[in-house]
């Protein structure tokens, strides 16, 4: 009897654990496309995340939304970058950009400029990786990183409002063949 | 509300804090929480951007950067205000369950702490009740010490009261043993003498005595002793448990020879028939001892049934007695309790006990005005049984 009790609160607690935890479900990286060249095969990934109002206006804000994006296969093609997409409040212009990490360090891409957001968002959730076409597989994952609050002095955790943080999917060579 | 009433009380008073917990709590924190987002949004001031803006559009330089930073600054506030209020609720609500379940902790320690002594009392007084010896020490201060105490001196005085039954009990025995073997024994003992008298007196006068009376008087004296012989054989089986000799025995049969025992003075009819694998002697024993006793409760008649179920027979014996009055038929297979005037209170004990000891049951009604109907089953085979 006293063990329901228990069992009860006991399932209350995790209730609440699970309620109070920030969201870290793994979402999805959708395959557009796959371009096969002579050597490398070049695959075209879209980061299916949810977008709302309160993101918008986070952006709008000037706070920075970041994902970090690893890539790799069997045959040794690792890439490590940060894409983030920020807004020049002043200008009301919205950027993209692409520092990549690994292989080489402090390569920073800056796309072109956009007036609406919208716009930026559907570059920026497109990510292109290329790969050796002899390998079996190839991972790629994007980590949504936390955003710093420049004049507030703190970080926000934008999967809260995203629902989901990490992201991922992995190519086999079959299923490429196909 | 059964499962309610089944809760300790502890656990009982945990619930109702955590409902009113529930209850209270949550929508006051709501409360306070909407209320503080409410003001907060109220000290924002929502021209300040358009302003800002206005400001920009004619700057230059480094107050056009200075700007800027003012405008991104009020948005981050603006957009970040729900969300930090968001994450103070949630702060504020970890704490709370967090606090909430120290206190239960608390709560829940305190009250076992306090209940225990109160249990242990129950659980003492539940032993008392049962005739155990408790051991109830006297451990708390207030009201629950005068309990304790209270509980000490009720179980002294239990067990002194208890020691002075069994003693008294024990004496109102030994006094009824005493009577039942003086009269059973000066029963016999008196015809004795009286023969004895009769012989002395017989040589003192000079009148000798025939080799006629000679036997008559040894005949009546053998006839005394046989009586005491088994009046102590009674005992002694009563005493002692029975050593057990298996044999098939035919219950009829057996019965009709105890029956033909008893001469002319009391009829039986036997009916049905069985043979079982059980103690002869014993059976002889309790068929003899009932059919006594039908006998000397004035019945003339028996009419006895055998019957046979799975495992079991079945020997109801019906007599055409007075009967019992119900009043004494709770006390009837107590040892030397008796109804009859010449009885020793052995005859249904004795019975009893040997009926178990052959694994067997015996019951015995006695409507009033239609005699006594006792019913005795015994195993089929007393080996398997064992």
């Amino acid at each position: 009897m006293l063990e329901n009790v228990a069992d009860g609160f006991l399932g209350l607690f995790m209730f609440f654990a699970h309620w109070l935890s920030p969201g870290n479900d793994r979402g999805e990286i959708r395959i557009e496309a796959v371009r096969e060249l002579k050597t490398r095969s070049v695959l075209e990934c879209f980061i299916s995340f949810e977008w709302n109002e309160r993101m918008s206006d986070l952006i709008d804000a000037g706070i920075p939304m970041r994902f970090r994006i690893l890539s790799y296969s069997d045959r040794g093609d690792s890439t490590l970058s940060i894409r983030t997409l920020f807004c020049d409040v002043g200008e009301y212009t919205y950027y993209i950009s692409d520092s990549l990490i690994v292989p080489a360090i402090d390569s920073v891409y800056v796309s072109k400029e956009y007036r609406q957001i919208y716009r930026a968002l559907r570059e920026y959730r497109h990510v292109m990786r290329s790969f050796a076409r002899s390998a079996s597989y190839f991972q790629i994952e994007a980590v949504l990183l936390p955003s710093r609050v420049s004049h507030l002095n703190r970080s926000i955790d934008m999967s809260d409002i995203c629902g989901c943080r990490r992201f991922a999917t992995r190519v086999i060579s079959k299923q490429r063949g196909k | 509300m059964r499962l309610w009433r089944q809760l300790e009380l502890e656990w009982k008073v945990l619930l109702l804090a955590a409902g009113l917990f529930v209850a209270f709590a949550w929508p006051v924190q709501r409360f306070v929480i909407t209320r503080l987002s409410e003001t907060l949004f109220q000290s924002i001031d929502p021209d300040l951007e358009t302003t800002l803006r206005a400001e920009l559009a004619d700057a230059e330089g480094g107050q056009r950067g200075a700007l800027k930073e003012h405008i991104e600054r009020y948005r981050q506030t603006r957009v970040l205000m729900p969300i930090v209020v968001k994450e103070q609720q949630r702060l504020l609500i970890a704490l709370s369950i967090g606090l909430f379940m120290l206190f239960l902790l608390l709560a829940l320690w305190v009250l076992k702490r306090l209940t225990r002594p109160l249990k242990d009392l129950a659980r003492a007084v539940d032993r008392i009740g049962k005739g155990e010896t408790a051991q109830v020490a006297r451990v708390s201060e207030g009201a629950l010490g005068i309990v304790e105490q209270a509980v000490v001196n009720l179980q002294e005085e239990l067990v002194a009261l208890r020691e002075q039954a069994r003693m008294q009990g024990m004496e109102t025995a030994w006094k009824d043993i005493a009577r039942v073997m003086a009269h059973e024994i000066k029963n016999p003992l008196t015809p004795i003498r009286l023969t004895l008298d009769r012989m002395e007196e017989r040589s003192g006068s000079g009148r000798g005595v025939s080799n006629e009376d000679l036997t008559k008087f040894l005949t009546r004296i053998n006839a005394q002793v046989d009586m005491l012989e088994r009046l102590v054989d009674q005992f002694r089986s009563f005493s002692r448990e029975p050593e057990v000799r298996l044999a098939a025995v035919d219950c009829a049969a057996l019965l009709r020879t105890v029956a033909d025992g008893m001469g002319r003075s009391l009829t039986t009819t036997i009916e049905g028939a069985a043979t079982i694998q059980s103690d002869p002697y014993l059976l002889q024993q309790i068929f003899l001892n009932l059919l006594k006793n039908s006998l000397d409760a004035g019945a003339d008649r028996v009419s006895a049934v055998i019957g046979t179920g799975v495992g079991a027979v079945t020997i109801a014996l019906q007599d055409n007695g007075p009967g019992i009055p119900p009043a004494h038929l709770g006390r009837i297979w107590l040892p030397y309790v008796t109804f009859m005037k010449n009885g020793s209170g052995l005859g249904l004990a004795v019975v009893k006990q040997l009926v178990e000891t052959l694994r067997g049951a015996v019951s015995l009604v006695s409507p009033p005005g239609q005699g006594v109907r006792i019913t005795l089953t015994f195993p089929t085979d007393l080996t398997g049984e064992n």
